[in-house]
């Protein structure tokens, strides 16, 4: 009976640490930029996003049938020619992100600031569909 | 129960990084020998890309090498500070640093380097020299987790960033001027007049 359990363990543990490799392997082969999307209480959620060099008057927040697109864009500058680069290791260009939002979100209820390079959304549920604590009598 | 941890993360870890070596060398192989099919493949590769695949062409076999290196590098920084937000695996990536990327220009009176620190803690960003090497580190600001709140997602690295570099001669080591604005570090190292 312990074998069989700690075999079960074992194996339900290596395939949960591959699907976690796999995850980030994606992630670094996307060029995505990194998000973290989190859940504050029943109600609300919250997705950071990394835009590092990016101008706030450059980011596009859209939400559009469900889905929550970031997209941003990173201009070299004109005065600037290529050849002046010793070395580039970030990105230049388009970069863009889109999120499935569940389905009870509150599209007028979406807040989003940008801070030291990272953008912070936050989104709330629909009143109707918020969680209710019920008192018992 | 920790040495089966260690164990089987080891196991895991070292399939990983063969697949993913493996990946990208055929990945820039692929590119190498059909520059034009992937130039059309969508408009944040070809961006994103397209920039290094023109310094890729280069005359040099040894510098076309370098550069492959420097690719990796990247990849492994970006694979390590991923690996370091899991929980499971938080305990091999403890100690571990993240490289940050940066930008480097060189312009005709100075040097510009533009480091990548998002959400840093101003009051931890640490810029040094030493023998011509210019060392910058900092730590991520630790925002307070309140009760109720659960990750869906982690992707975001936060911990320690720590890149050195090193200066080319001509560069003033004593002038130095940086600014933190935007998630970036912005360092200006003036050059020496001849």
């Amino acid at each position: 009976m312990d074998i069989v359990k700690s075999s079960n363990d074992i194996t339900s543990k290596v395939e949960n640490a591959l699907s976690k490799t796999k995850e980030v392997f994606t992630n670094v082969v996307s060029h995505l930029p990194f998000a973290n999307i989190g859940k504050k209480d029943s109600n609300t959620y919250n997705i950071e996003v990394d835009l590092p060099g990016v101008r706030k008057e450059d980011i596009e927040l859209k939400i559009e049938d469900g889905y929550l697109r970031v997209s941003a864009k990173r201009e070299f500058k004109k005065e600037v020619k290529e050849e002046d680069y010793y070395m580039i290791g970030s990105y230049f260009g388009e970069i863009s992100r889109v999120f499935v939002l569940p389905e009870d979100i509150d599209k007028n209820k979406i807040n989003a600031k940008f801070e030291d390079g990272r953008l912070y959304i936050s989104l709330e549920k629909e009143e109707s569909k918020k969680a209710k604590t019920i008192k018992i009598k | 129960m920790k040495k089966e941890n260690i164990l089987y993360g080891l196991i895991v870890l070292l399939i990983g990084i063969v697949i993913f070596q493996g990946y990208l060398l055929y990945d820039d192989n692929k590119k190498v020998s059909s520059p034009e099919k992937h130039v059309s493949k969508s408009v944040i590769e070809k961006n994103n890309r397209i920039k290094d695949i023109s310094k890729f062409y280069s005359s040099n076999p040894f510098e076309e090498f370098q550069k492959l290196q420097a690719e990796m590098e990247k990849a492994f920084n970006s694979m390590n500070s991923q690996f370091a937000m899991i929980p499971e695996f938080e305990d091999f990536f403890k100690d571990v640093t993240v490289s940050p990327s940066l930008n480097m220009k060189n312009l005709e009176d100075r040097y510009e380097i533009k480091v990548n620190i998002p959400g840093s803690d101003r009051n931890s960003i640490n810029i040094t020299t030493h023998n011509g090497i210019l060392r910058v580190e900092s730590k991520t600001e630790k925002k307070v987790d309140e009760k109720g709140d659960t990750f869906i997602k982690k992707e975001i690295y936060s911990g320690r960033f720590l890149r050195e570099i090193p200066l080319p001669e001509d560069a003033k080591s004593d002038d130095i001027k940086s600014s933190y604005k935007d998630g970036v570090l912005t360092i200006i190292i003036p050059k020496q007049r001849k």
